[in-house]
């Protein structure tokens, strides 16, 4: 590695995949998610990453509430310190664990990733390994509210990697019906998604190496996406709350990570 | 918010989110639920008359919200500047020597969980018991009657009390989402309980309750005309009042609504668990303090003007004194008698109930959050912060306080001296003093938490608003602990209490230096936790 590499904390990398790779080994569900899941779901394009300079501050991993003592034990066997307050205040929602001696943070969501909008694991880790889907990898990235230009790049990356398809067409493929039904029922997280994916093209020129037949590949998955949503059928409870729009909250507020005791 | 205006922004996240349980509504039904609005009226109702004639009630309960809120308003500024769970604890051993602020947090969990086995106890006396007896009377089923006095026997008492702790503890230990679900279930139908009374006292008059309470009642207490012969005999053995407002027992008298406002204030202990930490503790706990004191209000005007406030005084005062006509004057019966209807009155006292039992597991996770914060600033041994591997919250915790609520629970129902123990209160409004007094020098000593608040920009009259809110809760604090010192009835100083005080003192002293001895063995100090400043 040279040095630049260095400081982007690329042996992160390896220290998540050689934990999800022990913890399956002991029959304990991990699977990888955030900005090392995006760099091991999209190889053929991970130049851009490079590009983008992009950090690598802490290893996120989706997990089972189920196997929540096993998932605890496991990092306390590896030299991990847990942050017992954030375990408690969640009722086993979430870990966080730091490494004393690496300082290397660890997050772990139990049964689903809950920001500012769901998205559920249980039934969803077996679709790939050693990272959380491509379908959930979007999802995770679209549930951001308060959404940075980092997010919005990992999402081009990510829609120039994979095509928009259905589970029949292989685990890679981002699940066109998985969204459009969860979009149906949730007014909030369709206006969240929705208002994040319109907005992902505006950064395809951040990209000087994207060529322009990439740039065009990735407009046309984002539309194509955004009108299979719009055109799926609404449940009566996603009419209803549409009609009050924005001048209700409409996501769940996340908060600084701190002390909470 | 993403978009404001039609604007869209980019946002810089430093780091990785946190999500807490409870929203600004869960904070303020958390508050209102410990200030118990059926308790203050009951209590109110039952002493105000009978040992502080002339005082006026409603004014009362004015000057004790007006207080209370400037009290909350102090515990505002801390809980915003350290929003974390504990209560004064997390305050106090930020500012205070840690021997002091683990002391003053004994002393208040010591006063809550005593007083969670008081409300298990009143569910029984005030609530399950007249209800029974009323149900009793009507029917003309003495079944009932012998049930209500059956309830209030020591053993029946302790054992029914110790099942609805046990309960609490069960709550809490599914969960902080399921207690605060539960909560807002309890408190819709306490409140439920609470209209329908103010309804039953709207369309009710003096004239009509005493037609109807002499006609029950005759027969029962074998007296013609029960409710003159009730005040008649109050008079005649030492109960004057001669029809106009006394001012000093109408301060005297505000020691009764202040005691349970103080629950207005009790979403300190989860304060690392509140959403929007500014904006939901300010409605969160004045919002408790101002719909508990309008709906006291309300009901209490309404109840002296049907009951009558001469009656309600000598009824009580004939009660706790042994003398003359009895009968109970406990105001779900009152509103039963007033209908003549089971039905309202099991409503009523079911209300009543519910609001009793919302300060149970309220006051229990007031425990369970400061033993588990002393135990994270290991200050308290580790295990008691145990997490069950199933239920993921701190069941040692819970179950270690819900053995002293039921330990309290029996020294209260099997001991005539815990039963007479009413100053534990005194010793939490001293210690929450001491706290604020300690928050009025806070943004000078620790700037380099202060700077950090949300509220560190913010100054009134030049001075950093923390400075101001403290200053004046420390003056609402100190007004009440002299209040209630020189109120026998509601706390006083009597010598053997104020031991107990002393005792939950140096006990309090005595763990914390055992504990930093033991630490410093370990090779621990723990004093180090204290210096260290928080994140937020």
């Amino acid at each position: 590695m040279d040095g630049a590499s260095d400081n982007l904390h690329l042996e992160f990398v390896d220290v998540a995949l050689r934990l999800v790779e022990d913890a399956e080994a002991r029959g304990i569900q991990l699977r990888i998610l955030g900005s090392i899941a995006y760099r091991l779901q999209c190889p053929k394009n991970l130049h851009l990453f490079q590009d983008m300079a992009r950090v690598l501050t802490d290893v996120d991993f989706a997990g089972l509430k189920s196997q929540n003592q096993e998932v605890r034990e496991f990092f306390l066997t590896q030299g991990y310190k847990p942050d017992e307050g954030v375990y408690m205040a969640s009722e086993g929602a979430r870990h966080i664990y730091l490494h004393p001696e690496t300082n290397l943070n660890i997050d772990v969501f139990a049964n689903e990733l809950y920001f500012c909008h769901r998205i559920p694991f249980e039934g969803r880790l077996d679709i790939d390994f050693p990272t959380i889907s491509t379908t959930d990898l979007l999802l995770e990235k679209m549930q951001i509210v308060e959404i940075n230009l980092k997010d919005f790049k990992d999402t081009l990356v990510l829609m120039l990697e994979h095509p928009l398809g259905s589970p029949a067409d292989g685990n890679k493929h981002i699940d066109v019906r998985y969204i459009c039904d969860m979009m149906a029922h949730d007014w909030g997280f369709y206006h969240t998604f929705t208002t994040n994916l319109r907005r992902v093209e505006g950064y395809i020129s951040e990209f000087p190496s994207i060529t322009p037949a990439e740039g065009d590949t990735i407009r046309g998955r984002i539309t194509e996406l955004l009108e299979a949503i719009d055109a799926a059928p609404k449940s009566m409870k996603w009419k209803l709350r549409a009609k009050i729009g924005t001048r209700k909250i409409w996501y769940q507020e996340v908060t600084e990570k701190s002390a909470q005791f | 918010m993403a978009q404001t205006g039609g604007e869209q922004r980019i946002f810089l996240r430093k780091a990785s989110g946190l999500i807490r349980t409870a929203s600004g509504t869960d904070t303020f039904i958390y508050n209102l639920g410990l200030v118990s609005v059926g308790l203050g009226v009951a209590s109110i109702l039952f002493y105000g008359p009978a040992y502080y004639p002339g005082g006026d009630l409603v004014w009362s309960c004015l000057l004790a919200g007006v207080c209370m809120a400037m009290i909350a308003f102090g515990f505002i500024t801390w809980t915003i500047t350290l929003p974390r769970s504990g209560g004064i604890y997390v305050f106090g051993s930020r500012i205070l020597p840690p021997g002091l602020a683990l002391t003053m947090s004994l002393v208040e969990i010591t006063a809550w969980l005593f007083y969670c086995a008081i409300a298990a106890y009143w569910i029984i006396l005030l609530g399950l018991s007249p209800a029974l007896t009323f149900i009793g009377y009507l029917s003309g089923n003495d079944a009932w009657v012998a049930a209500g006095a059956w309830v209030v026997e020591p053993w029946p008492l302790f054992l029914i009390g110790s099942g609805i702790l046990v309960l609490s503890g069960i709550i809490l230990s599914a969960g902080m989402k399921f207690y605060l679900m539960t909560q807002r279930i309890i408190f819709t139908s306490a409140l439920v309980g609470s209209v329908i009374l103010i309804v039953v006292l709207a369309t009710g008059s003096n004239a009509d309750f005493i037609v109807s309470f002499n006609q029950l009642m005759g027969p029962i207490l074998e007296v013609d005309e029960p409710y003159q012969a009730i005040i008649a005999s109050g008079k005649e053995n030492g109960w004057a009042w001669d029809g106009t407002t006394d001012w000093e027992q109408t301060w005297l008298v505000s020691n009764w609504p202040f005691l349970p406002l103080v629950g207005a204030a009790f979403s300190i202990a989860i304060g690392g668990e509140v959403k929007s930490v500014e904006r939901s503790q300010t409605y969160g706990m004045l919002g408790a303090v101002c719909g508990a004191t309008l709906l006291w209000v309300i009901t209490i005007s309404l109840a002296t003007s049907v009951f009558g406030y001469e009656f309600l005084g000598t009824a009580a005062y004939n009660l706790l004194e042994g003398v003359g006509v009895q009968t109970d004057p406990t105001i779900t019966l009152l509103a039963g008698v007033l209908t003549g209807s089971p039905l309202v009155c099991i409503l009523v006292s079911l209300g009543f109930m519910f609001w009793m039992w919302m300060w149970i597991p309220g006051m229990h996770t007031f425990g369970v959050r400061a033993i588990v914060a002393w135990s994270f600033d290991r200050v308290a041994p580790e295990p008691w912060a145990r997490i069950s591997p199933t239920r993921h919250t701190p069941v040692v915790a819970i179950i270690f306080t819900m053995f002293v609520n039921i330990l309290f629970m029996a020294l209260f129902v099997f001991t005539e001296f815990f039963s007479a123990i009413v100053i534990l209160i005194e010793a939490a409004v001293l210690a929450w003093s001491v706290v604020l007094g300690a928050g009025i020098f806070f943004p000078y000593m620790r700037p380099q938490i202060y700077e950090k608040s949300p509220i560190a920009t913010k100054n009134i009259l030049g001075l950093p608003m923390m400075t101001v809110a403290c200053a004046l809760g420390f003056a609402a604090s100190q007004f009440y602990f002299w209040t209630l010192w020189s109120d026998p009835v509601a706390a006083g100083h009597d010598p053997q209490q104020l031991m107990i005080v002393a005792g939950v003192f140096i006990i309090g002293f005595a763990f914390y230096f055992v504990m930093k001895q033991i630490r410093k063995a370990q090779g621990v100090d723990v004093t180090l936790a204290f210096k260290e400043i928080p994140i937020e």
